[in-house]
């Protein structure tokens, strides 16, 4: 009864408190949260007590095509901060920004820190194209590099130097910048609890003094990080880490005993590159490797397996592996023998076109082979033939569970 | 260590709270689920939770929604932790999309709800001070309006303009940046 006619009539909306309104309002860009006060007088100050800054440039391009604005977004950042109820704290700066007044980018983040911003988000764009190069050897653009060529190095803005020295921040993300930490000047990151660092530039060893200083950090994210080389991460605490097209590193340390979340993308690691204090509490484990590893000896492969095989306590795992041959050649050779937690497994390939021919051996009908049975079929759509020849069980019940998977009516299915 | 642990969670689990209605319906959680409420925590730290914990804001309707709501975070929580504290990786969003799958269908699921029962939600979350919950909730409601024009928006949650064109004009005028 009621909730008809406020359906009806009433503004339920409006009708909530302050802080639950400022609550739906940052989620939304800061523009748009700005907008709400035109709503109705109720609505006119809620937007100046929203905790969070968010707002994201339009420009893209490089110099001299760059599309006009009505109000360029330096001016809409500078309002943003001003119209806000100055006695209401911000608690997360996040500002995707390109090519700005410099001082007044380091001048946006001091007021979020002084204001005891708990996260801070700052990606730079460039007018230059190869800011936004992706640093892969295997990207698709021609002279695709792990690095940063030389003549750009130190060419990213530097980071303020304030922001390595704020007690209350708790998420950090940098992207395109230039960390420039001095040896005298060891950050003490003691509350940081994530960070996330992409296509930074930075001179030797500041990456790792920086991670050295972040004693609590639960989550790092390394993104086409050339410097970062060999990296330690001494937080006791870490529970995610994520690499992604760190081409140059060569060893990365986790001391912590308590990863859940173990993600790399890159080249085939050396059987070197991580050193896992603690493989038995990783759950998740994600391997895309970026490479085309089809020209690869099977010991080269290897380190793969080895490394997940050790996460013995496995409930998601995710592969994806180029070209889609490997994916199942290697797969079938053992990857998923001893996972016996796994809940969840992806592979990514197109076997859609290429597999014609599939064989198992030694099949069981164990729930990991069936997994695996049921994916390939159901995925192979120009398949000929599988034919499986069975350890034990009965044939003519693991012949209709697989027929029932396949997506091509054409495979011939035999058992034997 | 390990099994000091495990026996714990058994005495937490075993814990019955009795939660009440304010039509006077008896729902019994386990702690492990009415601790998701900030609110019912400090009632148990308090030690006033005996014959059971009177809600008169929360309707039995709402009240089994929400401790729906809890009962599969608070399973969710014991087995996975600390993602508020981390960034959606753009380069795995959509790995993390499949690792967390099935919490995100059911929270996609549970917010399939009309708009006054989204509203109910939200007022019990706040009360019950469960900062999940009032998160998921408030971003429903922040999602229907994005990109929306004020006019639009007005229109969608029966918001009447009280303000005068002058008023409206110098609004506009102070955060015009936001408008162009």
């Amino acid at each position: 009864m009621a909730a008809t006619s406020s359906r009806r009539h009433g503004d339920r909306l409006s009708a909530l408190p302050d802080a639950t309104l400022a609550r739906v309002l940052c989620h939304l860009p800061t523009g748009e949260a700005v907008r709400s006060s035109v709503l109705s007088r109720r609505w006119r100050n809620v937007h100046a007590a929203v905790p969070v800054v968010s707002l994201a440039d339009s420009k893209r391009g490089g110099r001299g095509r760059i599309c006009s604005q009505p109000v360029c977004f330096e001016h809409q950042v500078t309002s943003a901060l001003i119209c806000r109820d100055p006695a209401a704290p911000i608690r997360a700066l996040r500002i995707d920004v390109f090519h700005p007044t410099w001082s007044l980018l380091d001048q946006w983040i001091a007021i979020a820190l002084k204001s005891g911003a708990e996260e801070v988000d700052v990606e730079v764009r460039y007018h230059n194209s190869y800011s936004r190069h992706r640093l892969c050897p295997s990207a698709p653009h021609e002279g695709a590099s792990a690095d940063f060529s030389y003549q750009r190095m130190g060419r990213f803005v530097t980071a303020p130097r304030h922001i390595f020295r704020s007690v209350a921040l708790r998420r950090l993300r940098l992207t395109s910048w230039t960390l420039d930490l001095p040896s005298g000047d060891a950050p003490a990151f003691v509350s940081l609890e994530a960070l996330a660092l992409k296509r930074i530039m930075a001179p030797r060893g500041a990456l790792q003094r920086l991670l050295s200083g972040c004693t609590r950090l639960k989550d790092l994210t390394l993104e086409q990080c050339p410097t970062a080389t060999e990296a330690t991460v001494a937080s006791a605490h870490l529970q995610n880490f994520t690499m992604v097209c760190c081409h140059k590193a060569t060893r990365v340390v986790l001391d912590t005993l308590c990863l859940r979340r173990l993600r790399y993308r890159g080249s085939l690691p050396p059987d070197t590159l991580f050193s896992i204090a603690n493989h038995a509490s990783i759950t998740a484990v994600t391997v895309d490797i970026c490479e085309d590893i089809g020209e690869k000896t099977p010991s080269e492969v290897g380190t793969i397996a080895k490394l997940i095989s050790l996460c013995t306590n496995l409930t998601f795992l995710h592969l994806s592996l180029r070209p889609e041959m490997a994916l199942c050649r290697y797969v079938c050779t053992g990857v998923l023998r001893g996972l016996t937690r796994l809940r969840q497994l992806e592979l990514r390939g197109c076997l859609k076109y290429k597999v014609k021919k599939i064989r198992f051996v030694g099949y069981r009908g164990h729930r990991f082979e069936r997994i695996l049975a049921k994916f390939l079929l159901s995925k192979a759509q120009v398949l000929d033939e599988i034919s499986v020849s069975m350890a034990t069980g009965r044939k003519d019940e693991v012949e209709k569970e697989l027929t029932s998977w396949r997506c091509n009516s054409r495979a011939r299915i035999t058992c034997a | 260590m390990a099994s000091a642990g495990s026996g714990d969670e058994k005495a937490a689990a075993a814990a019955m709270i009795t939660l009440i209605s304010s039509d006077n319906e008896k729902f019994e959680v386990t702690e492990a689920t009415a601790t998701l409420s900030q609110t019912i925590r400090h009632m148990i730290e308090d030690g006033c939770t005996d014959g059971g914990v009177p809600l008169p804001n929360v309707t039995s309707k709402i009240l089994a929604r929400v401790i729906e709501y809890c009962k599969k975070h608070a399973t969710a929580a014991a087995g996975e932790e600390g993602s508020s504290s981390s960034f959606s990786d753009a380069a795995f969003l959509e790995v993390d999309r499949a690792f967390l799958e099935e919490l995100e269908e059911f929270d996609d699921a549970f917010l399939e709800v009309d708009r006054a029962t989204l509203f109910d939600l939200i007022l019990a979350a706040n009360y019950l001070d469960i900062k999940g919950l009032l998160n998921l909730t408030c971003q429903k409601v922040a999602d229907s309006v994005k990109g929306k024009t004020p006019e639009q928006i007005r229109e969608m949650y029966n918001i009447v303009n009280d303000l005068t064109p002058e008023e409206e004009a110098e609004i506009r005028r102070e955060t015009q940046w936001a408008f162009e």
